[in-house]
């Protein structure tokens, strides 16, 4: 039996895995930009003049760096998979900065200019070396003010709380002194989107000079290196899916949005979703089964075809329709009455202070209605192939030798061929738990439940990766864990199997 | 002469389907006698397994029908029987096999369950009784180490074996009349044999009648005292084996055993049952 | 003994039955498919001719400057109908009654099974030309389907004129554009009457002012199409990976199933939530990726299939005789496989329906668009105007119920239980 459960866990990696990566590489695809954000909020010397407009070139470039901070510490610069900026060395880079002059960042495509952003401006401690060289080439002296630019940003280095705490302080204080020289010898550039007309930092040459003077040293491009690490091993390990992983492995996921730890937000929903989820799953079984196995001993009669007529349309009832409806007309207060039940969330105010039997008294008003509407849709499928299955055991040759044997009917639909068809709905069961993930979604929404569903609704349109992704590794495992479970109980009940594993 | 056990009077069985009808049985008479092995003989389609099954009423009653005739069991009219009636006569004082041992069993219950589950129903003995009784009846019916068996799922054993299960399922409460349809079709020849013997030697043991359905008449020849040959839903002749093997009178059981291909003769073509037929007007 | 047996004369069947067309036979036999049918029709009709049941302009204009049909010429009027799937089905409008003409024509001369793939090979044509505005002609559709002036020729130019200088004019039943916001008009309850078209908002109007029945109507346009190429999408793609995956096994079997294990346990709606909330709000895109993540299923069940046949004799005879692979899959083991895909089908258009407008019931909608479900997110955001819960509701219910109903009769006419 362990060999069996370990079995399934480790078959259940790779698809857990696939679908993390998936979720992953779609909510990269469409990021915002650092460039257009920075633009933004003001930073890159935007309707910068030389004089009076040094105090706002302060004012946006700290903007720009707490944007940029924040950018890294969500992972958001490094490549979703594959991390090859090692690979590049200075000529790379000479072309790629003499690519952005001669295309005019007004005319690329936003793809492009994405594309080329993220290679050069986030390229962190990798591009570091490799700008030094250019910025030292006086060949490249067209070029000189990007390189500038892009080393400022590269080289600058975001500080994580954990590194606040870990780092010896002799080392954090040069970091922060490197960090405060990078900020101040930052160069402007106008877009030369105005009119044609570039308005250089006057002070380029001198901050040009600093910067060398500040990466002359080998120690200081040693470090940088040794932040970068080895092309290869940067290439797998340096990636933003490996940087999600492991803060997902030490529970360290940040939303930058909503300035919380995603953990923490989504410890208050997701018990409300389990709980809700699985009581619907045990209301759909308890009365398909029973109404299948009913069905199934009358079939033909009248009886039997009002109810799957009923089943059928209650499976054709699209669920937002009947809980908009139900919300309707049980739950909005008109002038003429009040409402039956409540319609928002699942208690009361002032329910923490009820006594235990009143707040499940209260808990279940308000859980009523959702509650059907979460488990409706399961009526039909479920008793469908419950009656279906029965049907099928009714008929099968061991049905006959328990006739033969003197069972009544009675004994015959629940001692025999019932239990056959249980183990064959159990699978069903484990069918359910995904339907239902998506449908509680609606009925979260319709009855003002806060739950998982819709904090990843809220997550998905505020684009807030870490959040959504959090989300998604919960819901997605307890999928898993709901299908693992499924699977185990089919082992145990059908003896077949049983005897092939245990 | 005593009152025969069984008796088909006329019995008429059709199937009601949605398009339209069919009659499966059109009027077979015949008798089964205390201690007697009868065999039912007939191809596929000619309704011997139907009218087993009606015996005890196992067939599916809206389709099938029994617009005429009676079986009577003992002078009793089985058609006609109530609902508690009947179940005590299945297994009780009638018990039937069929032709698939690998799917009669239900596979999640262990084999000893099914066994005791018969005994349940027809006799008042307790449950440490009844699994007494049932290793019995294992030993009975020649299964090796019925202890272990006894929890074993019937998944876990051979075909022979779960045959034998069925045997002892079926004569668990000592029933007068044991109806086989077509028990030894779906096994090996050897193991064919050897349920045979069991049968045989059950049969001598018990001295309880045997209803055997079989289209194998080498099978009939080995283990039946009278023979009842049936084609296309009616009975076309039937007496004591020797008799009828000796002095067929029908065309039809002419052709059938004219028909046993046999080491030695040589012929350029093998006679078929349509050439006895096509005589018959 | 006879000498010989007597010849058999052959048996000559009464008509010859392939299985498709006894499928249909027992399909079309219960009333209730022949009802579904009906239903299904009514619907794709008054998608499609939805412009000529619902508009401000005039079906006839017979002034003393001749006469003209400006509903007609409308139809390419790129600043009336600005998305693809609406000239889509304008162009349907005008091509549907010569089809039927031709498909009527043609039954004695091309077989029932040709005549509708060529049916269907022609609208898949025209579908994929109609997205793709570029391919006929220097410059294709773009020069057909153009933005035009405003056309004068509507209810309220009609009404302003004076009684006698009033042209004749036929005017379409319900007299309100679909994408008219009529000032003063915000979630007006039905029967409320319009000042500026002289007309009577039957089902009234929602909260961006539309009229909730052109919303009715125009909006089966988007519910057929999102059903239609969401389904046909995760079809293609499924029917392709589970017959390579079915026929060629091995190690491509298993990267494969690998791969659709992973979509089937993909809480799928997530993933339509995050690429939905990602990109833009376009209905086209919603369609595609309802597609994009739907095939697991399909592709689950025609490996099955395909590996059931793949092992029979007339797939290793036609190996035998050295066809290749691709024409064994597609030629030979395909159409045996058909029967549980159309099944499957039906099921999944119903379920396309229900996944776009559960995403516009959850605000990811495209609000530019009078879907159904954009429609249902108004009715809830505003709770006390029922007329926006129960018109889309029923609409909805309406068209999954009768798909349903269609893929149940389907199964049973293709998989018959005589018995029961």
């Amino acid at each position: 039996m362990l060999a069996y459960v370990i079995r399934r866990l480790l078959l259940m990696i790779p698809t857990f895995l696939g679908i993390l990566i998936i979720n992953f590489v779609v909510l990269r695809l469409q990021g915002p930009t650092l460039v257009e954000q920075m633009q933004v909020s003001g930073g890159m010397g935007e309707g910068a003049t030389a004089g009076g407009g040094d105090r706002k070139v302060q004012g946006a470039a700290k903007d720009v760096e707490n944007y940029l901070d924040r950018f890294r510490r969500a992972g958001n610069d490094l490549p979703a998979i594959i991390n090859l900026r090692g690979f590049h060395d200075a000529g790379d880079y000479a072309g790629w900065l003499r690519d952005t002059i001669a295309n005019g960042r007004h005319k690329d495509t936003p793809s492009k200019r994405n594309r080329l952003e993220k290679e050069l401006w986030l390229a962190g401690p990798q591009a570091v070396v490799p700008l030094v060289a250019v910025l030292a080439d006086k060949a490249n002296v067209d070029i000189h003010i990007l390189a500038a630019q892009a080393l400022t940003y590269c080289a600058y280095i975001t500080l994580n709380p954990r590194d606040l705490s870990g780092m010896p302080s002799a080392e954090l204080q040069r970091i922060q002194q490197r960090n405060e020289t990078l900020r101040n010898n930052r160069i402007l550039h106008l877009n030369t989107r105005e009119a044609g007309v570039t308005v250089v930092d006057p002070k380029a040459a001198e901050k040009r000079a600093v910067l060398l003077a500040l990466f002359a040293e080998p120690q200081t491009q040693a470090e940088y290196a040794a932040r970068a690490g080895g092309a290869l091993s940067a290439m797998v390990f340096n990636t933003g899916f490996v940087d999600f992983m492991v803060k997902l492995a030490t529970l360290d996921l940040y939303s930058e949005s909503r300035k919380e730890y995603v953990f923490t937000v989504i410890a208050d929903r997701w018990s409300i979703t389990f709980w809700l989820n699985t009581i619907a799953i045990l209301i759909a079984w308890a009365v398909s089964i029973p109404l299948g196995i009913h069905s199934a001993r009358r079939i033909g009669t009248l009886e039997d075809r009002i109810t799957t007529t009923g089943l059928f349309l209650a499976w054709s009832m699209p669920a937002m329709f009947l809980g908009t409806l139900l919300l309707y007309h049980f739950c909005t207060d008109t002038a003429a009455s009040k409402a039956w039940f409540p319609n928002r969330g699942l208690s009361s105010d002032g329910a923490l202070w009820m006594p235990t039997g009143a707040y499940l008294l209260d808990l279940l008003w308000h859980a009523f209605l959702p509650l059907m509407v979460l488990s409706y849709a399961s009526f039909t499928a479920l008793s469908r192939y419950m009656r279906a299955n029965l049907l099928e055991q009714l008929d099968a040759d061991y049905v006959r030798t328990a006739r033969a044997k003197g069972c009544s009917d009675d004994t015959v639909v629940y001692g025999h061929a019932s239990r056959n068809s249980l183990i064959t709905m159990i699978t069903l069961g484990s069918g359910l738990l995904a339907e239902l993930f998506s449908g509680a979604l609606i009925v979260e929404l319709i009855f003002s439940i806060p739950g998982l569903g819709w904090l990843m609704l809220e997550a998905a349109v505020e684009r807030d990766a870490p959040l959504l992704m959090g989300s998604t590794v919960i819901s997605v495992s307890l999928l898993l864990v709901g299908i693992l479970i499924a699977d185990l109980l089919y082992a145990v009940a059908d003896p077949r199997i049983r005897s092939r594993y245990v | 002469m005593t009152e025969p056990l069984l008796q088909f009077d006329d019995l008429h069985v059709t199937f009601a389907l949605r398009e339209r009808k069919v009659e499966a049985v059109k009027g077979v008479s015949f008798t089964v006698n205390a201690g007697e092995v009868v065999a039912l003989v007939g191809e596929s389609g000619s309704g011997k397994s139907v009218s087993a099954m009606s015996c005890l009423r196992l067939l599916q009653e809206p389709p099938a029908t029994y617009p005429s005739g009676k079986i009577l069991w003992k002078g009793e009219n089985i058609l006609q029987m109530k609902a508690e009636r009947l179940r005590k006569l299945r297994g009780g004082e009638i018990g039937m096999i069929f032709q698939e041992p690998m799917t009669a069993l239900n596979p999640t219950w262990t084999c000893g369950a099914q066994v005791a589950e018969a005994l349940e129903l027809h006799t008042t003995l307790d449950a440490a009784g009844r699994k007494a009784r049932v290793i019995e009846l294992f030993n009975q019916v020649g299964i090796p180490q019925p202890q272990t068996r006894y929890d074993q799922y019937p998944h876990e054993l051979s075909g022979g074996m779960r045959q034998r299960i069925c045997i002892s399922i079926a004569l668990a409460c000592d029933p007068q009349l044991l109806i086989a349809d077509e028990p030894t079709t779906a096994l090996d020849v050897t193991i064919q044999a050897q349920i045979l013997d069991l049968i045989k030697r059950m049969q001598r043991e018990r001295g309880m009648a045997v209803l055997f359905i079989t289209h194998d008449l080498g099978v009939v020849a080995e283990i039946a005292d009278r023979v009842v040959l049936m084609r296309h839903g009616q009975v076309v002749e039937q007496g004591p084996v020797a008799e009828v093997y000796a002095n067929p009178q029908h065309p039809y059981t002419k052709g059938l055993l004219a028909c046993r291909p046999r080491l030695g003769v040589k012929r350029d073509r093998l006679p078929t049952v349509d050439d006895f037929m096509a005589s018959e007007a | 003994m006879s000498e010989q047996p007597e010849p058999v004369p052959p048996v000559q069947p009464a008509t010859l039955q392939s299985p498709a067309s006894l499928a249909w036979q027992r399909f079309i036999a219960r009333g209730s498919s022949r009802f579904g049918l009906v239903v299904m029709s009514v619907i794709v009709a008054l998608g499609i001719y939805a412009p000529f049941i619902s508009n401000e302009l005039a079906l006839v204009w017979w002034s003393k400057d001749g006469l003209s049909f400006p509903a007609f010429t409308d139809l390419f009027n790129r600043r009336s109908y600005e998305k693809p799937h609406d000239l889509f089905f304008n162009v349907a409008a005008l091509l549907l009654p010569p089809l039927l003409v031709a498909q009527w024509f043609l039954r004695q001369r091309i077989r029932t099974g040709r005549r509708i793939a060529g049916m269907f090979a022609l609208i898949i044509a025209v579908g994929l030309m109609c997205w793709t505005p570029f391919i006929p002609g220097k410059n294709g559709w773009t020069a057909i389907w153009d933005h035009r002036p405003f056309v004068e020729q509507n209810i309220q130019t009609w009404r302003e004129l004076p009684p006698e200088s009033r042209p004749l004019a036929v005017f379409a039943p319900v007299k309100h554009r679909f994408d008219a916001t009529y000032p003063g008009a915000v979630l007006q309850s039905p029967g409320t009457h319009n000042p500026l078209t002289g007309g009577t908002y039957w089902l009234g109007t929602d909260a961006g002012g539309h009229d909730v029945l052109t919303h009715l109507f125009f909006g089966a346009r988007i519910s057929l199409t999102v059903g239609l190429v969401a389904t046909g999408l995760a079809f293609f793609i499924g029917i392709i990976i589970g017959a390579v995956s079915g026929y060629f096994g091995g190690w491509i079997d298993i990267l494969l199933q690998r791969m659709v294990e992973i979509m089937m346990c993909f809480p799928t709606f997530i993933l339509i939530l995050t690429v939905v909330a990602m990109l833009d709000r376009d209905i086209f895109i919603i369609m595609i990726v309802i597609g994009l993540t739907g095939w697991a299923g399909v592709a689950r069940l025609v490996r099955g299939e395909f590996l059931s046949h793949s092992v029979r004799d007339y797939v290793v005879a036609a190996e035998a005789l050295g066809l290749p692979k691709w024409r064994i899959m597609f030629r030979h083991i395909m159409p045996n496989a058909i029967a549980p895909l159309i099944i499957s089908a039906t099921f999944a258009i119903a379920g396309s329906v229900g996944a776009e407008s559960g995403l516009a019931f959850v605000g990811l909608g495209d609000p530019t668009t009078p879907s159904w479900g954009v429609l249902m997110e108004q009715g809830r955001q505003n709770i006390r105007y029922p007329w926006l819960i129960y018109t889309p509701g029923l609409a909805i219910f309406i068209i999954v119920m009768t798909l349903n109903l269609l893929g149940n009769n389907l199964r049973e006419a293709i998989d018959p239980k005589n018995n029961r």
